[in-house]
Protein backbone atom coordinates (compact mmCIF):
# COMPACT_ATOMS: atom_id res chain seq x y z
CA UNK A 1 0.00 0.00 0.00
CA UNK A 2 1.17 3.59 -1.04
CA UNK A 3 0.43 5.19 1.88
CA UNK A 4 1.97 2.63 4.39
CA UNK A 5 4.92 3.04 2.16
CA UNK A 6 5.41 7.05 2.45
CA UNK A 7 4.35 6.99 6.16
CA UNK A 8 7.44 4.59 6.44
CA UNK A 9 9.28 7.57 4.95
CA UNK A 10 9.60 9.89 7.82
CA UNK A 11 11.16 12.84 5.73
CA UNK A 12 11.79 13.05 1.88
CA UNK A 13 15.65 13.40 1.30
CA UNK A 14 15.79 17.43 -0.37
CA UNK A 15 17.07 17.89 -4.12
CA UNK A 16 15.34 15.02 -5.61
CA UNK A 17 17.83 12.87 -4.03
CA UNK A 18 16.38 9.50 -2.63
CA UNK A 19 17.83 9.66 0.81
CA UNK A 20 16.01 6.98 2.04
CA UNK A 21 15.40 3.75 1.16
CA UNK A 22 11.51 3.21 0.12
CA UNK A 23 11.01 -0.41 -0.09
CA UNK A 24 9.02 -2.20 -2.62
CA UNK A 25 6.73 -5.22 -1.21
CA UNK A 26 5.14 -3.36 1.84
CA UNK A 27 3.17 -6.01 3.38
CA UNK A 28 0.55 -4.27 5.05
CA UNK A 29 -1.29 -4.94 8.16
CA UNK A 30 -1.59 -8.79 7.49
CA UNK A 31 -4.98 -8.86 8.53
CA UNK A 32 -6.34 -12.26 6.68
CA UNK A 33 -3.33 -14.71 7.56
CA UNK A 34 -4.64 -17.74 8.82
CA UNK A 35 -3.73 -19.07 12.70
CA UNK A 36 -0.60 -19.83 13.29
CA UNK A 37 -0.89 -22.92 15.52
CA UNK A 38 0.17 -26.03 15.04
CA UNK A 39 -2.20 -28.48 16.05
CA UNK A 40 -5.69 -27.90 14.37
CA UNK A 41 -7.53 -27.82 17.64
CA UNK A 42 -5.25 -25.11 19.10
CA UNK A 43 -7.13 -22.03 19.36
CA UNK A 44 -5.91 -19.60 17.46
CA UNK A 45 -4.02 -17.33 20.00
CA UNK A 46 -5.74 -13.84 18.33
CA UNK A 47 -8.75 -14.86 20.25
CA UNK A 48 -7.55 -14.75 23.90
CA UNK A 49 -6.26 -11.00 22.46
CA UNK A 50 -9.75 -10.30 20.99
CA UNK A 51 -11.68 -11.06 24.64
CA UNK A 52 -9.06 -8.61 26.41
CA UNK A 53 -9.90 -5.76 23.92
CA UNK A 54 -13.50 -6.55 24.29
CA UNK A 55 -13.04 -6.61 27.86
CA UNK A 56 -11.11 -3.38 28.35
CA UNK A 57 -13.67 -1.49 25.78
CA UNK A 58 -16.55 -2.29 28.48
CA UNK A 59 -13.93 -1.56 31.43
CA UNK A 60 -13.76 2.27 29.45
CA UNK A 61 -17.37 2.32 29.39
CA UNK A 62 -18.40 1.20 32.98
CA UNK A 63 -15.51 3.79 34.11
CA UNK A 64 -17.28 6.83 31.85
CA UNK A 65 -20.72 6.26 33.32
CA UNK A 66 -19.28 5.71 36.78
CA UNK A 67 -17.25 8.86 36.68
CA UNK A 68 -18.89 11.69 34.21
CA UNK A 69 -15.77 13.90 34.70
CA UNK A 70 -13.60 10.85 33.37
CA UNK A 71 -16.60 10.71 30.64
CA UNK A 72 -14.61 12.43 27.97
CA UNK A 73 -11.40 10.52 28.12
CA UNK A 74 -12.92 7.15 28.03
CA UNK A 75 -15.08 8.08 25.39
CA UNK A 76 -11.63 8.67 22.82
CA UNK A 77 -10.14 5.43 24.17
CA UNK A 78 -13.22 3.63 24.20
CA UNK A 79 -13.71 4.22 20.65
CA UNK A 80 -10.01 3.19 19.67
CA UNK A 81 -10.32 0.12 21.72
CA UNK A 82 -13.44 -0.43 19.47
CA UNK A 83 -11.75 -0.02 16.36
CA UNK A 84 -9.00 -2.56 17.87
CA UNK A 85 -11.77 -4.92 18.31
CA UNK A 86 -12.69 -4.79 14.45
CA UNK A 87 -9.63 -5.23 13.38
CA UNK A 88 -9.06 -8.65 15.82
CA UNK A 89 -11.91 -9.47 14.31
CA UNK A 90 -11.15 -9.14 10.56
CA UNK A 91 -8.53 -10.77 11.43
CA UNK A 92 -9.44 -13.86 13.05
CA UNK A 93 -11.91 -13.54 9.70
CA UNK A 94 -15.29 -13.04 12.15
CA UNK A 95 -17.65 -10.94 11.29
CA UNK A 96 -17.79 -7.36 12.39
CA UNK A 97 -20.05 -7.25 15.20
CA UNK A 98 -22.16 -4.02 16.21
CA UNK A 99 -22.89 -5.28 19.80
CA UNK A 100 -22.62 -2.43 22.41
CA UNK A 101 -19.48 -2.45 24.26
CA UNK A 102 -21.50 -2.78 27.79
CA UNK A 103 -22.65 -6.39 27.12
CA UNK A 104 -20.86 -8.85 28.69
CA UNK A 105 -17.75 -10.30 26.61
CA UNK A 106 -18.62 -13.85 25.12
CA UNK A 107 -17.08 -16.88 27.02
CA UNK A 108 -15.81 -19.89 25.76
CA UNK A 109 -12.76 -19.33 24.23
CA UNK A 110 -10.79 -21.05 26.90
CA UNK A 111 -8.51 -18.10 27.32
CA UNK A 112 -7.43 -16.57 31.05
CA UNK A 113 -9.26 -13.00 30.78
CA UNK A 114 -7.56 -10.29 32.66
CA UNK A 115 -9.15 -11.82 36.00
CA UNK A 116 -10.82 -8.30 36.96
CA UNK A 117 -13.99 -8.20 38.73
CA UNK A 118 -17.15 -8.03 36.95
CA UNK A 119 -20.82 -8.31 38.39
CA UNK A 120 -23.01 -11.18 37.49
CA UNK A 121 -23.69 -9.74 34.54
CA UNK A 122 -20.21 -9.94 33.13
CA UNK A 123 -20.14 -5.83 33.24
CA UNK A 124 -16.34 -4.39 34.64
CA UNK A 125 -16.58 -3.27 38.50
CA UNK A 126 -15.82 0.31 38.75
CA UNK A 127 -13.55 1.33 41.91
CA UNK A 128 -15.61 4.91 43.19
CA UNK A 129 -12.37 6.80 43.68
CA UNK A 130 -11.91 8.01 40.00
CA UNK A 131 -8.05 7.71 40.76
CA UNK A 132 -8.55 3.77 41.97
CA UNK A 133 -10.57 3.65 38.63
CA UNK A 134 -7.53 4.96 36.35
CA UNK A 135 -5.63 2.66 38.52
CA UNK A 136 -7.57 -0.51 37.23
CA UNK A 137 -7.36 0.71 33.91
CA UNK A 138 -3.71 0.91 33.90
CA UNK A 139 -3.28 -2.73 35.59
CA UNK A 140 -5.18 -3.92 32.49
CA UNK A 141 -3.54 -2.35 30.11
CA UNK A 142 0.12 -3.57 31.52
CA UNK A 143 -1.54 -6.91 31.04
CA UNK A 144 -2.79 -6.60 28.03
CA UNK A 145 0.63 -4.59 26.99
CA UNK A 146 2.38 -7.56 28.27
CA UNK A 147 0.23 -10.23 26.50
CA UNK A 148 0.35 -8.60 23.14
CA UNK A 149 4.16 -8.14 23.36
CA UNK A 150 4.65 -11.96 23.94
CA UNK A 151 2.64 -13.20 20.99
CA UNK A 152 4.31 -10.15 18.97
CA UNK A 153 7.71 -12.34 19.52
CA UNK A 154 6.44 -15.90 18.66
CA UNK A 155 3.75 -14.91 15.96
CA UNK A 156 4.22 -15.08 12.19
CA UNK A 157 6.02 -12.37 10.47
CA UNK A 158 2.16 -11.48 8.90
CA UNK A 159 0.88 -10.57 12.45
CA UNK A 160 3.64 -9.26 14.40
CA UNK A 161 3.66 -5.80 12.85
CA UNK A 162 -0.40 -5.71 13.75
CA UNK A 163 -0.16 -7.57 17.43
CA UNK A 164 3.26 -5.00 17.88
CA UNK A 165 0.39 -1.99 17.34
CA UNK A 166 -1.77 -3.43 19.59
CA UNK A 167 0.61 -3.73 22.64
CA UNK A 168 2.30 0.09 21.46
CA UNK A 169 -1.48 1.19 21.57
CA UNK A 170 -2.14 -0.53 25.03
CA UNK A 171 0.95 1.19 26.16
CA UNK A 172 0.21 4.65 25.03
CA UNK A 173 -3.03 4.23 26.83
CA UNK A 174 -1.45 3.53 29.99
CA UNK A 175 0.47 6.36 29.94
CA UNK A 176 -2.61 9.06 28.91
CA UNK A 177 -4.16 7.36 32.49
CA UNK A 178 -1.43 8.06 34.38
CA UNK B 1 11.14 -10.96 3.54
CA UNK B 2 14.31 -9.03 3.80
CA UNK B 3 15.38 -8.49 7.34
CA UNK B 4 18.58 -6.30 6.61
CA UNK B 5 16.13 -4.10 4.03
CA UNK B 6 13.48 -3.48 6.33
CA UNK B 7 16.09 -2.56 9.09
CA UNK B 8 18.16 -0.06 6.34
CA UNK B 9 14.09 1.37 6.48
CA UNK B 10 14.34 2.20 10.23
CA UNK B 11 17.94 3.26 10.42
CA UNK B 12 16.95 5.62 7.00
CA UNK B 13 13.67 6.63 9.63
CA UNK B 14 16.14 7.28 12.89
CA UNK B 15 18.25 9.42 10.23
CA UNK B 16 15.66 11.66 9.29
CA UNK B 17 14.57 11.91 12.58
CA UNK B 18 17.37 12.97 14.60
CA UNK B 19 17.71 15.89 11.33
CA UNK B 20 14.33 17.02 12.29
CA UNK B 21 15.08 17.56 15.73
CA UNK B 22 17.48 19.82 14.79
CA UNK B 23 14.80 22.09 13.46
CA UNK B 24 12.57 20.95 16.15
CA UNK B 25 14.94 22.12 18.32
CA UNK B 26 15.73 25.36 16.62
CA UNK B 27 11.67 26.36 16.86
CA UNK B 28 11.08 25.75 20.96
CA UNK B 29 11.29 27.77 23.95
CA UNK B 30 14.81 26.33 26.15
CA UNK B 31 12.38 24.49 28.80
CA UNK B 32 11.08 22.34 25.78
CA UNK B 33 14.63 22.20 24.03
CA UNK B 34 15.87 19.95 27.06
CA UNK B 35 13.01 17.40 25.88
CA UNK B 36 13.87 17.59 22.25
CA UNK B 37 17.45 16.65 23.29
CA UNK B 38 17.31 13.80 25.31
CA UNK B 39 14.40 12.36 22.68
CA UNK B 40 17.17 12.74 20.15
CA UNK B 41 19.74 11.35 22.19
CA UNK B 42 17.32 8.36 22.74
CA UNK B 43 17.10 8.14 18.54
CA UNK B 44 20.79 8.48 18.35
CA UNK B 45 21.40 5.30 20.78
CA UNK B 46 18.54 3.35 18.91
CA UNK B 47 20.40 4.76 15.36
CA UNK B 48 23.56 3.10 16.96
CA UNK B 49 22.05 -0.13 17.96
CA UNK B 50 20.92 -0.83 14.19
CA UNK B 51 24.00 -0.17 12.60
CA UNK B 52 25.90 -2.59 14.88
CA UNK B 53 23.56 -4.86 14.07
CA UNK B 54 23.78 -4.82 10.22
CA UNK B 55 27.47 -4.11 10.84
CA UNK B 56 27.32 -8.15 12.00
CA UNK B 57 25.41 -9.13 9.40
CA UNK B 58 27.56 -7.91 6.86
CA UNK B 59 25.90 -5.17 5.53
CA UNK B 60 26.84 -1.06 5.00
CA UNK B 61 24.65 0.50 7.25
CA UNK B 62 22.66 3.19 5.28
CA UNK B 63 24.08 6.52 5.63
CA UNK B 64 21.93 9.72 6.56
CA UNK B 65 20.72 12.13 4.05
CA UNK B 66 22.76 15.63 3.29
CA UNK B 67 19.60 17.37 4.75
CA UNK B 68 15.89 16.58 4.30
CA UNK B 69 12.92 18.28 3.10
CA UNK B 70 10.34 19.69 5.95
CA UNK B 71 6.65 18.79 5.42
CA UNK B 72 5.82 22.38 6.11
CA UNK B 73 7.70 24.97 7.42
CA UNK B 74 8.66 25.45 11.20
CA UNK B 75 8.47 29.14 12.36
CA UNK B 76 7.41 28.67 15.52
CA UNK B 77 6.77 25.99 18.67
CA UNK B 78 3.44 24.77 17.27
CA UNK B 79 4.62 24.18 14.27
CA UNK B 80 7.85 22.52 16.04
CA UNK B 81 5.47 20.04 18.09
CA UNK B 82 3.39 19.15 15.04
CA UNK B 83 6.69 18.17 13.09
CA UNK B 84 7.88 16.35 16.17
CA UNK B 85 4.32 14.36 16.35
CA UNK B 86 5.30 13.82 12.63
CA UNK B 87 8.65 12.76 13.23
CA UNK B 88 7.79 9.86 15.59
CA UNK B 89 4.51 8.97 14.17
CA UNK B 90 7.00 8.26 10.94
CA UNK B 91 9.71 6.49 13.03
CA UNK B 92 6.77 4.09 14.27
CA UNK B 93 5.55 3.38 11.03
CA UNK B 94 9.73 1.74 9.78
CA UNK B 95 9.93 0.06 13.15
CA UNK B 96 6.39 -1.86 12.42
CA UNK B 97 7.58 -2.32 9.58
CA UNK B 98 10.32 -4.22 10.08
CA UNK B 99 8.19 -6.03 12.82
CA UNK B 100 6.78 -8.24 9.65
CA UNK B 101 10.14 -8.70 7.99
CA UNK B 102 12.18 -10.87 11.18
CA UNK B 103 11.17 -14.19 12.38
CA UNK B 104 13.70 -13.76 15.62
CA UNK B 105 11.78 -13.34 18.64
CA UNK B 106 14.61 -10.88 19.93
CA UNK B 107 14.54 -8.79 16.93
CA UNK B 108 10.44 -8.56 17.05
CA UNK B 109 11.16 -7.53 21.06
CA UNK B 110 14.03 -4.55 19.77
CA UNK B 111 11.58 -3.40 16.65
CA UNK B 112 8.63 -3.39 19.51
CA UNK B 113 10.70 -1.28 21.86
CA UNK B 114 11.13 0.82 19.32
CA UNK B 115 7.46 1.36 18.21
CA UNK B 116 6.76 1.26 21.25
CA UNK B 117 8.89 4.13 22.26
CA UNK B 118 7.62 6.55 19.28
CA UNK B 119 4.34 5.87 19.77
CA UNK B 120 4.89 6.99 23.66
CA UNK B 121 7.20 10.04 22.97
CA UNK B 122 3.95 11.03 20.07
CA UNK B 123 1.77 10.93 22.83
CA UNK B 124 4.09 13.04 25.11
CA UNK B 125 4.57 15.82 21.98
CA UNK B 126 0.89 16.25 21.56
CA UNK B 127 0.34 16.57 25.54
CA UNK B 128 2.64 19.66 25.19
CA UNK B 129 0.95 20.89 21.99
CA UNK B 130 -2.85 20.69 23.51
CA UNK B 131 -3.54 18.26 19.75
CA UNK B 132 -6.26 15.77 20.58
CA UNK B 133 -6.94 12.84 20.62
CA UNK B 134 -3.60 12.10 22.30
CA UNK B 135 -3.66 8.75 20.92
CA UNK B 136 -4.10 6.98 18.16
CA UNK B 137 -5.61 3.37 17.87
CA UNK B 138 -2.70 0.64 15.99
CA UNK B 139 0.21 2.98 16.21
CA UNK B 140 2.86 2.64 13.71
CA UNK B 141 -0.47 1.67 11.15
Amino acid sequence: MSSARSRRQVLAGAGGVAALLVLPGCTGGGSTSSPTSAAPSAPDPLLAVLEERQSLAAAYAAVGTAHPDLAGRMAVLQAQTEEQVLALRRALALPATTAPSTAPTGAGTGAATTGAATTSAGNPVVPPDPAAARAMLRDRLTTAAEHAAALCATTSPERAPFIGSLAAAATCHRVVLA
Amino acid sequence: MDENAALQDALAGEHAVIWGYGVVGAAVSDDVRTAVRDVEQRHRTRRGQAEERLRAAGVRPVDAAPSYELPFPVTDQAAALRLAVQLEDGCAASWHYLLGNTEHGDRRATGLDALTACAVQAVRWRQRSGARPLTVALPGQ
